[in-house]
Order: C-alpha cells, then structure tokens, then sequence
C-alpha cells in the first residue's frame, strides 16, 4: 500500500512540456532566427487564421492522481477524504493531441470561438483506485483497475457566435467519444476478471447556451426553437455499413484474463443498452453543493462503526463539499421528429449474435390532457433530479421516506417504517471510505407505443435467424415503463474476500407509485395500441401490468467478477413494494366502443385495478449473473442464486374495499436460476426454483399465518402452509402481435 | 403472416357471392380488435423433469410435500380463543398449546403445459356500460397438457413435540414407521407387497393426466361500484 501512497509525479508530463514549447514557438518568434516552413508543415495549418497546436508523445505515466472531497464524520468533524487513481499510464503509438482555435465574428461588436480538440490517446490504463483519508496515508482496498482503449480519435469541439461562455447567446458543442473498449479488472488471486464495456459510445452534439452561474454552476442549456441535441449514431467497425446507437453501453464478461492484456475476445455478452436520436429542450447543469445545513444534508448525519449517529453542523455524511448534476431531456417520438431522427432506446443481449427489443415512439402517459379534447402533444422525458457524488465515511445512508409504504397496511402493521430508510453500508466495525452517488428525484415520464425486435450487426441477411432493421416499424405494441420520483443511494468501496478483489457496495433505492394528478406514475405496462377505428385511427392504448409502484430496496454486500460469471453477495436484502396489477385503458384515451373516455385520473382510480399487492421480504441473497453464450442460441441473460428469507409477506388486496388475503410470516430459502432469453420475435422467460434445495427442516418454505384481513380489521387466521422441498420450473414464451 | 392469410382466405369465402372482392387495405385490417395483443405459451413443471417423471429422490421424498395446518388443530384438542389465551379441549387456560397438526400432501408433482394463450384487451359490453377487459383466448386445437398432476399420498401427520418445542419432528416432515400386515410402514413408506409399495403413507392420491381443450375466451375486469354486475 505503500507504494500508492507516493504523491509525487515519476515523470512530467510530456504534454505540458511539449504543449508550452510550441507556444513558445508560436508567441515568441522575434527572439529566435526564422525557420523555413515546408509544404507539409504550412499544410496541416488549418481556417489560415486561427491557431493550431499539436502535441505528439508515446507515453505517459503518473503515479497517482487524486479527487479530494470533504466529508462530516460521526465525531461532528468536517473532514477530507480523497479518491486516487494510481499508476495512470497513456500508451500507444502516434499519440497526441490536436487542438485548432479559431476566432469568429458573426456581427457587429461579436465575436465567438471556434474550438475543436482532438485526442489520439491509445489506451489509457490506471492500475488501481481506492479511497484514502486527507493525507493519503490510509487507503482502503483497490476497487479495481481501469483500462480505455480506443483507435479512433476523441473529439471536443466548441463553437460561441458571441463570446466564450455567454448565457445569451448559441453555442454548438461536440464531444464524440466513439467504439471505446473500456475494461474494469478485479484481481482473483493469480487470475484476472474483467468487466467490460465494449464499443462504447457517446456521440453528441448540441445546439444551445453554455455559461457558468455563480449560484446554480456550469450549465450547458438547449432549449427554444432551433436548439437541439442530437445522440448520433456511430459506425461500427466491425460490421461495415452499419452503426450502433449514439450512446451504447454493451457489458461483456471475461474471465482468467491474462495479466495487461486489453482485448475483447473470448468476452461473453451481459447486457445492452442503448439510446439515439434527438431531444430538445434539454439542459445539464453541474455544480459544488455545502450539505452542513437541514435543507441539503440528504444522506443523513454519519455513523460510526458502532452504528451511532453523529449530529451537529459538521457530522453530515455529504459534508462542506460534494458535486452536483441535473441533466433533463425531452425525447422526440414518431409523430415530432423536429427535424432530427427519431429517439430511440435500445435494450438487448451484448455481443455478437445477440437479439434485443428497440423501444420507440416515447409518449407520456396521459393520451390526452383535456378528456375528448386534442390529443397530449406532450413530449416524454427524462429529468435525473439532484445526482450528487460524494466521498464519505459512515455505516448508514438515509433514503428519503416513502409516506405511501409508511402508511400502506402489512397485515396488522405498515410495510415500511421510517427505520427502513436509514440503510447500512456494511456491518463491519469500522467504517471504510466509500464514494457515494445519490439521486433525488429522477423521473422517467415515458410509454414506448411502439417494440420491435433487432438483432446484432453481425448477423448478415443469409444467416438463418436475420431481423431486417426496417421490420416492425409499423408494430403496435409497446411497453411502458414509466418511473416516478426515483431515489437512490449507492455507495461502493474496495474490499477483498480471501485472495479476491471485491467491490463492497450498498445500495438503497425507492420509487413512488403515482403523483397526486395522477399524471406520473411508476408502473411496469403492456401496451396494446392497434389503431381504434373509434378514434379516428389514434391507438387503442389498452393496458395491462402493474401500476403504480411504491417500492423500497435496500441491500449491502459485495460484487465479484468471478470464473465465468459476476457474483453479487448480499447478506442483508429487503424489498418491500406496494403496487396495482391493473388492466383497462391509458388516462384520455377513446374506448373503442360507445363514446366514453378513460379518465384523466385514471391511475388515481381504482376502477382498472385487478387487485393490489403488498409484499415485503427480509433476508439474504447470493445471485450470479451468467453471460450468455456466443450464438443466437444461446446468448442469453442467466440470474442464479439462493435467497434465504427471514421474514416475508405477500398481500393481495381488494382494491374497492381494502380486504386483504395474506400470506404472512414467511421464512425459507429458495435457490433459483432463471433467464430472459430475446428471440427473433418472441421472448423467453424461464423461472427454475427449489424450495430448500439443501434439504434441511430449519429452510423449508412456510408461510407461518394465512390470514384473512376485513377491511381495517384485525387478521382472521386460516391456518398455515409449509412446502418442504422440490422443484418448480417454468417457462413462458411471448409473441407480442 | 399465417393470420393475415388466414384472415384473407375466410375473406375471400365470406364475399364469393358478391359480384366483386373488395381488398382489405392494412389500415382495415388493422382495426381487427386484439391486434396489439400477445401470444403465451406457459409450462409449468412440479418435481417433473422434461418427460414429465417424478424427480424427487426417494430417500428424500419427505421434501416434496405440501403441507396445511388449519388454524387451531391440535392433536390434544387444545386452541387459541379470540383473544390469543391458549385453552385446553375443556376450556381450562393453559400455558401452552398442543402437538400441531398438518394436512400433507405427499409426492406432489404435476407438468401444466399451456400451449396457447392469447392475451388482449377488448371492450366488454354489459347493458349500457362499457369496461375494458383483458381477454385470454384458447385455441381447442392446442389444448391445455395436464400430465401426472396431483399427489401421490395424503395424510395427516402430528409434530413429535408440543408447541413446536425442542426437539419437535414437525408432522410435514414426518418419516415414521409403524403398522402390520398390508398396511406396514418404514421410513414414511409402505413396505408389504401391492400397488402401494414404496409409496409413502397415506390415505388417498390424485393423479391428472389429459388434456383440456378449452374454445371460448376469459374476459378478466375490475369489478368496482360502477359496473351493474358488481
């Protein structure tokens, strides 16, 4: 650990030097004899009016760079912690960077900027992170080592009509990170285990005002007419002809890799996710946040290793300082391009031979604002709330409080009480230094009205199992997954299990059902949208799922890249949830017969609900995520795992006079291995439980009470149910027409 | 595409009297309800393997049970009234309740295979009022498999210990052995020669094998205030 702790640079950079050199050059001519200029140097001179610097080197290395943040301990002291990143290392060959600045003018008395970087960096390796007190001198455990690669050039460019950071004026920004191959290695002893993000993609481009506030920080705005960002989507290399959306993040697994050796072969697909096309009205804002005061000490005071609370001004988890961002976007939808592509979202295996869902069409939730009026023109968005990044030292994180869990009936109790909020980080004695990412208040106000199935780029159109990229355009199903008033706090840290890097983590996430318009909600729904002859073509916008979601999770324990699959141990998980399953249809939308409308409160009604569900579980999980294999086959997502319930509840609830069926005080362990498997047009979901699959009498699955609850009353016991043992395996297939 | 087909032929028959055939646009064929809908297929396998054979391993059957204990059933007639008091059979308060007794499904198993199911939403009309549904359709021609469902032994078993103290054998798990002639057990299983050898004890079992062909659809709806036949 040492050696990590020397905060003194090996070398200097090379760019520094190389970069100050040739301003030398360029700001300071008179003082040296004049050099002749040849035809290949006046060439690569680009605008002839500007300037351009262009460094070149092989390599660099640093020892250590470091983030340091400022954290209130239990002990009511506000102190520094810092996040460092040791041996960073740029590698490659003709590595360097480019950097042309022009000056514009496009009217009277204005003047903008022109600026483009371009970065050829190779890779870019840092050997281990951890977290450490002020002084550097007592880290924790390496989180895991980080390495990007990428053979095509970074870009960043900037350009102002009028000034540099001008709130008033149009900017246009570039930043273009394309096919990066970015891998996060845990050490297992001799052998290394890699968690990799392949092909990954940020392509975009902005039009709109970039300025920095003194109170509010940075912000990079895009809205009004004529301002957009667009998410553009990107060759891909290996399949040429065809491109992979804008921003892509495909996890690939790759286990026993040799030491320094960077590549993604023998890697087997987790998951894909991806999104491209424009959204408007969009802004980002980045800013230092103080949380020594009520309003903005989110995470609660800090505990001690003792699990005390601390209290006082300087005892808050965020502490003096902390960072703050607020990205929102609106996306466009087939019926509103504004002149771009179509927003779309990607979700499916990763890898090669790999099929996937695309979701388009993104509408809100309501399908008209005024009942039987025009139909909502409304843009569905993402707004991420409050995401704050901290360094902090505590055995507890608070969540905010969910007042519908806290007031919905469990039986004779609430599902949750305020002491369910207040999470552990861990349940050693002492506390690591951890790096905690809180969100507050993210809301994802979007229905898809429109699926279709996709397959990777590799699968060529002879290949039995092909999906033409232009099939299912015209679906009319969808899925809606709206999430409302989401919040998070996920706390990581370095640990080892034996000779094993592991990643500690913890994590306390909620959601909230429905806002009180009922316009918002957080629900998981199948929409079926065939035009309604009744409407003059509009969809139908049948539901059916579950609806209105107010949900608490909370867990802690550890991750590990593991032989052949990611482990995540949790030895303390609850889940507590109440929801809808609900069928009927979307607020404002048309019956298809006679001529009523679904209300515009719809999802504040009970008139749709099947029956509610109340549930809330305690206890451990170990749960592996298994990569999917490298055909079409066989690429698959497998969850394996046992889950040993110490005290559980399931609840049915009748949703017009509150009487509930419950399944209370159930305690077992159940081991479990499932997958989701995407098809050419269907999708697969396969369940295999045993029930106490060690076969002993303290784990068998019983329900201790089944009661009958009258409304508001007390439990009316039926009796009890006990399943010793055995096996259950299910499979469903799902063709949506 | 075999819908559409199919769809088109019943079209082409439907209007064979008519001088001219009129051709369905997409648009029209669109407006057909359910549309937007799904197709489930769904199997579900108990202790079963693939072909549908009892997997539990036969020193271990005693963990593929089901078992219930009905609320207040104990063996020495003891309960808890309304107000939680433990009582003996004659009504005397005691401190503790008796052996608990349970209802035990031995050797349950069962492969439910739906083959098709499809899901939509349709508009179900009752007088004047008009409720979405959700509308499950079964095709006759792929009926519902019921292979090997049920349980190969009922019986009702009693804990070793009353209320569940020390050292209780919980009555599901019961693997005793007792009896004579044609009805001796050991291990939970009758021993004497005859249909039930190797069975575990018990007093009746239930076997489903066959299919259900079901035509028709399930229309599935709230039933709240609003609706007449609520």
């Amino acid at each position: 650990m040492s050696s990590q702790n020397k905060k003194t640079s090996r070398k200097v950079s090379g760019l520094s030097l190389l970069a100050s050199s040739v301003l030398l050059v360029v700001y300071s001519p008179a003082t040296y004899a004049l050099q002749v200029l040849d035809d290949a140097a006046l060439s690569r001179v680009n605008g002839q009016d500007g300037l351009m610097i262009d460094t070149q080197y092989d390599e660099i290395q640093l020892d250590q760079a470091y983030w340091e943040d400022r954290t209130g301990l239990s002990t009511n002291v506000d102190t520094a912690l810092r996040g460092y990143a040791n041996n960073i290392s740029i590698t490659g060959s003709n590595l360097g960077t480019e950097i042309k600045i022009d000056v514009n003018s496009t009217g009277a008395n204005q003047a903008g900027i022109d600026l483009e970087v371009s970065s050829r960096y190779g890779t870019i390796a840092a050997e281990s992170f951890n977290i450490c007190d002020g002084t550097g001198a007592n880290c924790g455990d390496s989180l895991g080592g980080l390495t990007i690669q990428s053979t095509e050039n970074a870009t960043l460019g900037f350009s102002t009509t009028n000034g540099f950071l001008n709130q008033n004026s149009t900017a246009d920004l570039t930043l273009s990170l394309k096919n990066l191959n970015i891998y996060i290695t845990q050490a297992d002893a001799a052998v290394n285990n890699q968690l990799i993000l392949k092909d990954f993609n940020f392509n975009f481009f902005g039009k709109g005002a970039i300025w920095v506030d003194s109170v509010s920080g940075f912000q990079l705005v895009s809205e009004g007419a004529g301002n957009y960002v667009d998410l553009l989507r990107v060759a891909d290399p290996a399949n040429p002809g065809k491109d992979k959306p804008g921003l892509n993040i495909e996890l690939m697994y790759k286990g026993n890799a040799p030491a320094g050796v960077f590549n993604t072969t023998g890697a087997q697909g987790v998951i894909r996710l991806g999104a491209s096309g424009r959204v408007l009205d969009s802004s980002l804002v980045f800013r230092g946040i103080d949380a020594r005061d009520a309003v903005d000490n989110l995470l609660g005071f800090s505990f001690s290793g003792a699990d005390i609370a601390g209290s006082g001004t300087n005892a808050t988890v965020m502490g003096s300082t902390g960072l703050a961002l607020r990205m929102k976007a609106e996306f466009t939808n087939a019926d509103n391009l504004a002149g771009g592509n179509e927003f779309t979202l990607e979700l499916a295996h990763a890898g090669d031979n790999a099929y996937g869902f695309e979701f388009s069409n993104l509408k809100p939730l309501l399908v008209r604002k005024i009942e039987a009026g025009a139909i909502n023109q409304d843009r569905a968005y993402l707004d991420t709330g409050n995401v704050y990044l901290n360094l902090a030292n505590t055995k507890r994180l608070q969540m905010p409080v969910n007042t519908v869990l806290n007031a919905a009936q469990l039986g004779t109790n609430k599902i949750t009480t305020n002491a369910d909020y207040s999470h552990l980080v861990h349940n050693a004695a002492t506390n690591p230094n951890i790096l905690v990412a809180a969100v507050r208040g993210l809301e994802f106000q979007a229905v898809s009205r429109r699926g279709r199935f996709l397959v990777s780029n590799d699968v060529l159109a002879s290949d039995p199992g092909w999906i033409d990229p232009n099939a299912g355009k015209t679906n009319t199903w969808g899925l809606g997954l709206p999430i409302y008033n989401l919040n998070t706090n996920i706390a990581v840290y370095g640990t080892t299990l034996g000779s094993a890097e592991r990643l500690g983590f913890s994590l306390g996430l909620s959601t909230q059902g429905v806002n009180a318009t009922g316009d918002k909600s957080t629900s998981i729904l199948v929409i079926d949208g065939a035009p309604n002859a009744n409407d003059a073509g509009n969809p139908t916008s049948y539901y059916f799922g579950l609806r209105n979601i107010d949900m608490l999770i909370t867990a802690y324990g550890t991750v590990g890249l593991e032989a052949g699959k990611i482990n995540i141990n949790m030895p303390k998980l609850l889940i507590a949830a109440s929801m809808q399953v609900a069928a009927g249809y979307l607020p404002g939308a048309k019956y298809a017969t006679g001529t009523g409308y679904s209300p515009l409160d719809n999802f504040l009604k009970d008139t749709d609900v099947l029956f509610g569900l109340n549930l809330k579980f305690d206890g451990s999980m170990d749960l592996n995520l298994i990569p999917g294999g490298n055909t079409l086959a066989t690429n698959r997502l497998g969850f394996q795992g046992s889950y040993l319930i110490n005290s559980g509840a399931i609840q049915i609830v009748d949703p017009i006079d509150k009487s509930i069926l419950g399944l209370d005080n159930i305690s077992g362990r159940i081991a479990f291995d499932n997958s989701i498997k995407i098809n050419q047009n269907s999708v697969d979901f396969n369940l295999g439980l045993n029930f106490n699959p060690s076969r002993t009498p303290t784990e068998v699955f019983r329900v201790r009470d089944i009661n009958f609850y009258p409304a508001n009353g007390a439990a009316q016991r039926l009796g009890e149910m006990v399943i010793t043992g055995g096996t259950l395996y299910s499979s469903m297939n799902i063709i949506p027409r | 595409m075999k819908k559409l087909t199919l769809l088109a032929t019943l079209l082409v028959c439907g209007t064979a009297s008519h001088a001219a055939l009129e051709p369905m646009d997409n648009q029209a064929l669109q407006t057909v309800m359910g549309q937007g809908g799904a197709d489930i297929s769904l199997e579900l396998r108990l202790n079963h393997d693939a072909s549908s054979n009892f997997v539990c391993a036969n020193g271990e059957l005693e963990y593929c049970r089901i078992a219930l204990s009905i609320n207040n059933r104990y063996a020495d007639g003891s309960y808890k009234d309304a107000l939680g008091v433990v009582r003996n059979s004659a009504g005397g308060i005691i401190s503790n309740v008796g052996r608990k007794q349970w209802l035990v499904f031995k050797g349950v198993q069962g492969t439910l295979n739906i083959q098709e199911l499809k899901i939509d939403g349709v508009d179900l009309s009752y007088a004047s009022t008009i409720k979405p549904a959700i509308q499950l359709s079964f095709n006759p021609l792929k009926p519902i498999q019921f292979r090997n469902f049920g349980y190969q032994s009922l019986s009702i078993e009693t804990d070793t210990v009353a209320n569940e103290g020390v050292g209780n054998l919980p009555g599901y798990l019961a693997k005793g052995s007792g009896g004579v002639g044609s009805g001796a057990y050991v291990d939970g299983k009758y021993t004497a020669t005859g249909f039930d050898n190797g069975r575990e004890v018990g007093f009746t079992g239930l076997n489903i094998h066959g299919n259900l062909s079901v035509a028709g659809t399930l229309k599935v709806f709230s039933c709240d205030a609003g609706h007449p036949r609520c």
